[in-house]
This record gives C-alpha cells, sequence and structure tokens, in this order.
C-alpha cells in the first residue's frame, strides 16, 4: 500500500483551478469521469455556480456510462478468474463498444476532458446522440446474453458462491462502501441519498444483499448495469438542450465545499478549500479503495490461495486512488 | 457447451486489422494537435491554458521561442480552443511512439511585434534526433540484434511505477479480442525474469523507484524498455515532487517513447512493434483476411 503515492492532494494547490480538473481525472483512471466531476461539483458549490441543465443530464449519462463500463469489464475478469475465458472475451467486447462509443462521445476513452468547472465542455449533435441511443439498445441485449452464459455455467457458480465472504456485520463495522458494501448489507448510494448531477429526475433501484460472497458482489453488479441501462433510456429521451456550461466567474478565496459522487466503485469524495487567486489552499480526495481495502482482508480468510485471485478481482479496489 | 459455441460463432471476428490497415477511429477523437507555425499569431492563450506545460513560451527582448511537447500533452485539445487564429488543430494522429525523446519536441523561434504576437517565423526545429541516430553505429548494431532475436516472440513485463491505471486499462484492452495482441507473438508474463521488454507506466513514485530498478536489473539481455503516456515520459501532469521522480528514463534507460494519456490500444500496438523493428512487415491478418 501507499506504493504509488504521487503527492496528488499538495499538487493541487499548485495549479489553478480549471487545470486542476486534469489532474482529479488522473486520480484514478478507470473514474476518471467520476473523480473530475467530483472536483468540479466541489468548485461549483464553492463559488456557488448554477450549472445548466443540459449539462447536468450529460454528467449523468457519462456517470453511468463510466460505471457500465467498469462492471462488465469486472464481470468478465471475476469469470476469468475462475476459468471460464470465453465469457471474458465477450465482456472485454462489449467494454469495447462502450468505450469507442466514449469516444465518439467525448473524444476520449476513458471520458477525460469533457468535463468542466460550470459545465461540460462540448454539447452532443444528432449524430452522437443516435450513436448513444444505437449502443444502448445493442449492448443491453448482448449483456443479456453475456449474463445468461455465465449463469449457465454450472462450475463457474460453484466457484463463485460461498467464496470470499464478508459478513453485514463486518461490512458495517469496517464502514465498506459501493458495490462491496451492497453485497453485505450496507445500503448507501450517493445518487439516492444525496442526489447530484440529475439523478433526482430518475427512478432507480438500489440492490442490496446480505450474503457477501463473490457471486453477490458479481450479482450487484449485473443488476446494476440492469438499473443504470434504465437510466440512461430516460435520460436520453430528454431533449438536451440550452447551454453545455455555466459562465465562471473568478473563484472566491475561503470557501470550503464538499462533494460526494457515487463512482463505479463506491462514494467518492472531495472535500477542498479555496484561496485566492484561482488557486485551492488544501483539498482532501476519498477513492472508495480506501475504505474498501480492510474488507478484502476479511473476506480471503478461510479459503484456498486458488481462490485469491477471484476475492480480489471481486473487489477492484484501485492503488492509484488509494494512494493518490 | 453448445451455447458457448452459438453464441462464438453468431458473434464471428471482431479483430480488428490494425496495423496492417489503418485504424478505424472515430473523428471525435483528439490525437496530435497539430501547429501551423507560420500562421500561429500568438502562442501565449496556448500556453496558459495547457494543462501539463506541453506548451512552453520563452522570452527574449523582441524574439521567442515556443516549444511544444508531445510527451508532457494530455491530448486535452484546449490550445485548439484558446488560439483564435486556427493555427492550432486537432487530428486523429496517433502514431507518435518514438525511440527518441528529443523527437516528441518542437521548436519555432519568432522575432515579436510590440504587443507580443508573433511578427516573423526565423525557424522551426524538429526531429532532430534521426541524423545523429544514423551515426551512431553502436546503437544501431544493439537495435538489430534485439530485433533479429525478439521479433517472432516478444514476452512483456508490464510495471506499474506510480500510474492512475488509465494506461493499464488501455494495456489490459490489447488482450481483448479486438486488439488480439497475441496475434503477433506478443504476451504478457508475470516475471522479469521471462521478459524481454519492460512496459512502464506512470510516473515512478519514489517508493517505487527500487522496484523497477529491480525489476530492469532482473531481466535478461537483450532487454527493451518502453515508457507509456505522458506520465511515463516525463511524468505529465504529475511531473516531479516529493514523492514523484517523473519520467521513467530518470530511472531506467528507455527504448521507445508512446505519448498519449492513456495511448489507445493502437498506439502501444504501434509503439511496441517499433521497439522491435516490426513496423512495416507483412502481418498475418493479411493472408487470413
Amino acid at each position: 500500500m501507499f506504493y504509488t503515492h504521487k503527492g496528488t492532494e499538495k499538487l493541487f494547490e499548485k495549479l489553478p483551478i480549471p487545470k486542476a480538473v486534469f489532474l482529479a481525472e488522473s486520480i484514478s483512471g478507470d473514474s476518471s469521469f467520476s473523480h473530475g466531476t467530483a472536483f468540479c461539483q466541489a468548485i461549483e458549490r464553492a463559488a456557488q455556480i448554477e450549472v445548466p441543465l443540459r449539462a447536468l443530464i450529460m454528467r449523468t449519462i457519462l456517470l453511468e456510462l463510466e460505471r457500465i463500463c467498469n462492471h462488465v469489464a469486472d464481470i468478465g475478469a471475476i469469470a476469468t478468474d475462475v476459468g471460464f475465458v470465453v465469457a471474458n472475451a465477450h465482456a472485454t467486447r462489449l467494454k469495447e463498444m462502450l468505450v469507442s462509443l466514449n469516444e465518439r462521445l467525448t473524444g476520449n476513452r476513458l471520458l477525460r476532458g469533457m468535463v468542466c468547472i460550470g459545465g461540460v465542455r462540448r454539447g452532443w449533435d444528432a449524430v452522437q446522440l443516435g450513436s448513444l441511443r444505437a449502443t444502448i439498445a445493442g449492448f443491453a441485449s448482448e449483456f443479456r446474453d453475456l449474463v445468461a452464459l455465465i449463469d449457465s455455467s454450472e462450475s463457474t457458480r460453484d466457484r463463485l458462491e460461498q467464496t470470499g465472504v464478508l459478513r453485514p456485520e463486518k461490512a458495517k463495522d469496517l464502514g465498506i462502501v459501493g458495490v462491496a458494501g451492497r453485497a453485505s448489507g450496507m445500503n448507501p448510494d450517493a445518487r439516492r441519498d444525496h442526489p447530484y448531477a440529475a439523478y433526482g429526475r430518475y427512478s432507480f433501484r438500489v440492490p442490496v444483499y446480505q450474503v457477501g460472497d463473490v457471486s453477490h458482489r458479481m450479482q450487484v453488479r449485473v443488476d446494476e448495469v440492469n438499473e443504470s441501462l434504465g437510466i440512461l433510456r430516460s435520460a436520453t429521451e430528454e431533449s438536451l438542450h440550452g447551454e453545455c456550461s455555466a459562465q465562471v466567474p473568478p473563484i472566491p478565496a475561503d470557501r470550503c465545499a464538499l462533494s460526494t459522487v457515487e463512482g463505479w466503485r463506491g462514494e467518492i469524495i472531495h472535500w477542498i478549500r479555496t484561496g485566492p487567486d484561482n488557486h485551492l489552499e488544501r483539498c482532501k480526495i476519498k477513492d472508495p479503495s480506501l475504505n474498501n481495502w480492510p474488507a478484502l482482508v476479511e473476506a480471503v480468510q478461510g479459503n484456498i490461495i486458488a481462490d485469491f485471485p477471484v476475492i480480489n478481482k471481486s473487489f477492484n479496489l484501485s492503488y492509484s486512488g488509494t494512494d493518490r | 457447451m453448445f451455447k458457448i459455441l452459438q453464441k462464438t460463432i453468431a458473434t464471428g471476428i471482431v479483430t480488428t486489422k490494425y496495423p496492417s490497415e489503418p485504424a478505424q477511429i472515430s473523428d471525435r477523437f483528439r490525437g496530435r494537435p497539430s501547429f501551423d507555425f507560420e500562421k500561429w499569431t500568438d502562442a501565449r492563450p496556448a500556453e496558459e491554458v495547457c494543462p501539463t506545460g506541453a506548451i512552453l513560451v520563452c522570452d527574449d527582448g523582441d524574439s521567442r521561442r515556443v516549444t511544444v511537447d508531445y510527451g508532457l500533452c494530455v491530448f486535452c485539445g484546449l490550445c485548439a480552443e484558446a488560439s483564435a487564429d486556427r493555427a492550432v488543430r486537432i487530428t486523429q494522429e496517433f502514431e507518435l511512439a518514438s525511440a527518441h525523446r528529443r523527437n516528441l519536441i518542437l521548436t519555432a523561434e519568432y522575432l515579436l511585434s510590440t504587443d507580443g504576437t508573433h511578427r516573423e517565423l526565423r525557424g522551426v526545429h524538429q526531429r532532430l534526433v534521426d541524423l545523429e541516430a544514423d551515426a551512431d553505429q553502436v546503437g544501431q548494431q544493439a537495435r538489430e540484434r534485439i530485433q533479429k532475436l525478439l521479433k517472432r516472440s516478444l514476452a512483456i513485463r508490464e510495471v506499474d511505477a506510480g500510474s492512475c491505471n488509465g494506461c493499464e486499462l488501455e494495456i489490459v484492452a490489447l488482450n481483448n479480442p479486438v486488439y488480439d495482441l497475441e496475434r503477433f507473438g506478443v504476451r504478457f508474463v508475470a516475471s522479469p525474469r521471462h521478459a524481454d521488454m519492460l512496459l512502464v507506466t506512470g510516473p515512478v513514485t519514489r517508493n517505487m523507484e527500487l522496484a523497477l530498478l529491480k525489476t530492469y536489473q532482473a531481466m535478461p539481455e537483450p532487454k527493451v524498455v518502453v515508457a507509456v503516456g505522458a506520465c511515463g515520459i516525463s511524468g505529465g501532469i504529475f511531473g516531479k515532487n516529493y514523492a514523484s521522480l517523473g519520467g521513467v528514463d530518470n530511472v531506467v534507460p528507455v527504448d521507445v517513447y508512446i505519448p498519449g494519456c492513456p495511448p489507445r490500444p493502437q498506439a502501444l500496438l504501434h509503439g511496441i512493434l517499433l521497439a522491435v523493428g516490426r513496423l512495416g512487415e507483412k502481418m498475418y491478418m493479411d493472408s487470413s483476411a
């Protein structure tokens, strides 16, 4: 742990705020858009910037795309770690489908360079929206096939069930968040509890299970992908007109703000305190990986060595996010 | 079993034909920013918005030197938006890998008007090292030996020296059915002792310095080192600070640099094949397709 510590929080103090957005996107590459959004939201809150609705809906769409992308890759990787490589071939193919959609929507495969203070940097034209709707529809049916394929493999199910159990009591004691928390009876979800972006406009279910094994951590991912597809369908039906971003005034000094985003892994928290000259005085960043590392230690106890990779993968924690 | 076969057949072949054929990429993709130095009337707005300092302006009296470093660039496109004269254009070019760090740097010299805009372009310097490299006989021989030995089968050891894991996502994508790295006889291995190539991502953190050095030393000769992404090349947005040592070449010698943030899988493929001298050869996919 902490081998990839890069002094990120200190670095935030040196960069002018608009440039610091790019640093936020590099906290954990797989959550680029979530971290970028969390940072922008904190600044917007500190400077009392009203983000236009169009930008809020676009952020919601991109946040959900990031979630689906990572979940489908994890589902494939869990299958690989118990020897079902064909499922992974399909899962990585599906992920590639979404990553190329990301590129068509934002110009970057990891959704980088899209979010900015006050909104998003570019709007979408009819071609991009058409491509978004078509890809979601195509992905939904392919994803059903993938889940059916994994469900039909009895040996895969056998390896995943009762493997790497994290009991709900332990999850509560350790304060486990996100996918791992919801598989073990924890029920926080920032999208529902502290609505941000345009989440207040859509209804979705938060899957919670009590069993806490690898199989249920995978099931939470499957359920969340399906819920996210629902959010995406509703969000893409809305009319996306108006401004993409608000006018950004000079950021006032000595303001504090807290912002939370439910990243695909769990809750991301950014706390900032602004300083003079469009700079930060201090910031604190919490990636969900930080909460969840102790859970891995609990979950692997009593399991065979050969199951370590799959248990580890079912948490899929970020070194860079923890170490910053 | 029947279902698996059925799905496989229904899916068909999804593997890309790159590099035998040009890559199919979206026209929205932000690749290399290209600079029309003749047309560029002022480099200062671009310098001001660049998040990593990839564009640097250095004034001396009435002359100015503008430096553009693709090894620092994160391809955000802000320089093109900030330059009102449309002299900076975002292209779809991604094959930027180079064997020389200095090949990634362009410089332009201007004479200035009194308001600080460019009056006259005095010269552009780029790709300085190509000529020098040809004169370097010993280096050339070593490269040929490496290329001969590693051409057919290449084992790669990947080291995350402090990356944000964005580059890792794209490296992992090389193994998916779309990019399928193994069709070139290239595979990832779990030990440096089995590896011919060291693929390093991230700015090297102080805590990873020793691990990276030991990994490099544990590899058998001949070996090739590839630095991936803006961070691997130069430290990127992290640069050098109390916890980060900057680019990989501050710790181990680097043979090929692959710019990008992160470099897309085709760019990684291009860089890896460049490192072992395999670009331009006829690929397996040609005969099968």
